[in-house]
């Protein structure tokens, strides 16, 4: 049993429809404050199309994303002013400086994020060094961890990661678990999408699971990995499939 | 406000560090240089200037330029809005709590900014040009106005203000078809297209006070020429055609799914 914590994140019967295509289907979950929840599921499952809709990237078909209680659909800037996110690849503007993006980025946000506080992010994931070069001299690696700085910039209380092992090496994996579960200590949420249900499983405490676009398992990692009997998220996740195809 | 001010004041370094507007300064530059040597060896029959002087060269050559000046625009116009998508760097932006009505803003403000730069980039370019081949000596000549020294100069910019209105209404609807078409390549093939057809309405009395070519090309001139309430006309216009594509655009923007 955990104890009750603050809501920070709550999904309701959140719908995707394009066409006659379901590629989100009545998604519903919630995190509270300091979870680090693994959003996890195949190529194509409908994990990035549900981060876009949390981020109003894209608009749900039907349902909501309530953040910290404000919806994503009606109040759009208080929901995202509380966020940093990573949706599939980090993009930024390539004849631009690490820093420059930064600036812009902060400059962007409700409130004042002083200089001090990018060189902090960037000290965070290893680049002040790199702080100014532009971009695009960046390796993919770079640009993933530049990404992650920007998440983190204007002290968000949830972070949204997509993929965000794509590029990193063994060194690059090991900084940013040690990261992540800092950061969750110090009561940051985070939900990170990810097909690397290994790689995830040790970052995360908790795991949603989909498969096109419907919810087949949730729950705490330590619970479902009792319940299944297994050792591994892999095999929970084959276990769920198996379970559905039965 | 502050969040379209940093947005214009990132689009404004843009603008003005870029390549791309070198390359349109360069472009001005060696076409006007063209024109004084095909003024120099046909006289009036084979340029656009009536007058050897650097008065009147920036002004008379605003309307010869639509096509250079309106692909510049549409060009623009895609780079700083299917261009975003296309790289998407629209996230880095909309990942934030900015709405999409400022974005959408702040590229409007944008497009108003570019083509009152293009136009300083003309008039600039053609009093550089006009002073090393003619000097100042002369006087400026413009339809029926024949003016020199500082009038002259305050109806250039006059002139300049009216061009950039116009071509700024283009701006506009290139900003509404970029929602529609895919790449940027494609914005500015169709803003060329539309350049090159719209000026067959100039053989339709009736019709071509409301195309927006015939505005680009004559609303800088007829400002000096036409009665107050044609002039009035043509305003309305050209302000109509800003005000429908503009709320057209953010209609197709704020509905969008930018799976980027």
């Amino acid at each position: 049993m955990q104890p009750n914590k603050e809501t920070v994140l709550e999904v309701s019967e959140l719908t995707k429809k394009v066409d006659r295509m379901i590629l989100v289907d009545h998604l519903n979950f919630s995190l509270e404050k300091g979870d680090i929840c693994g959003f996890l599921g195949e190529n194509g499952a409908g994990k990035t199309t549900t981060l876009r809709m949390m981020t109003h990237l894209i608009f749900p078909t039907s349902g909501d994303v309530l953040i910290h209680g404000h919806s994503i659909r009606t109040d759009t800037r208080a929901a995202l002013s509380q966020v940093g996110s990573i949706i599939e690849n980090p993009t930024f503007y390539l004849s631009m400086t690490a820093l420059q993006n930064l600036r812009l980025s902060a400059r962007l946000s409700d409130q004042h994020v002083p200089e001090s506080r990018m060189m902090e992010v960037l000290q965070m994931v290893n680049l002040e060094n790199a702080k100014n070069q532009k971009v695009k001299t960046f390796s993919l690696g770079m640009k993933q961890r530049l990404g992650f700085a920007n998440a983190l910039l204007c002290n968000p209380s949830l972070i949204i990661l997509d993929e965000p092992t794509n590029g990193l090496d063994p060194i690059g994996l090991t900084e940013l678990k040690d990261m992540v579960q800092g950061l969750s200590a110090q009561g940051i949420t985070f939900l990170i999408s990810s097909h690397m249900l290994r790689e995830i499983q040790d970052i995360c405490n908790r795991v949603e699971i989909i498969h096109k676009g419907q919810q087949i398992e949730s729950g705490y990692v330590t619970d479902l990995l009792n319940q299944y009997k297994v050792s591994n998220m892999e095999d929970v996740y084959f276990a769920c499939m198996g379970r559905r195809l039965a | 406000m502050k969040k379209i001010r940093t947005l214009l004041a990132f689009e404004g370094r843009r603008m003005l560090t870029s390549k791309s507007t070198l390359i349109y300064v360069i472009i001005y530059f060696i076409s006007y240089i063209i024109s004084v040597i095909f003024f120099q060896l046909y006289g009036s029959d084979g340029s656009v200037l009536t007058e050897a002087s650097a008065q009147s060269f920036p002004i008379q050559h605003l309307q010869a330029g639509i096509l250079f000046t309106g692909t510049f625009i549409a060009i623009y116009v895609a780079q700083i809005t299917r261009q975003e998508r296309t790289q998407s760097t629209i996230k880095l932006i909309l990942l934030r709590p900015v709405s999409r009505l400022q974005y959408y803003i702040s590229k409007i403000l944008s497009i108003a900014f570019f083509s009152m730069l293009l136009t300083l980039i003309q008039i600039t370019v053609g009093y550089l040009v006009g002073m090393l081949f003619f000097g100042w000596h002369g006087t400026l000549v413009f339809g029926d106005i024949v003016t020199s020294g500082l009038t002259g100069v305050g109806i250039t910019f006059l002139s300049g203000v009216a061009f950039a209105f116009a071509y700024f209404a283009f701006g506009m609807l290139m900003m509404l078809l970029s929602e529609f078409l895919p790449r940027l390549i494609d914005c500015a093939a169709v803003g060329i297209v539309i350049l090159l057809i719209g000026q067959y309405a100039e053989v339709l009395p009736s019709i071509r006070p409301y195309v927006l070519v015939h505005q680009m090309l004559f609303f800088h001139q007829d400002i000096f020429e036409m009665s107050a309430v044609y002039n009035l006309r043509s305003a309305i216009v050209i302000l109509a055609y800003c005000l429908a594509c503009s709320f057209a655009g953010y209609y197709v923007f704020r509905h969008e799914d930018l799976s980027v």
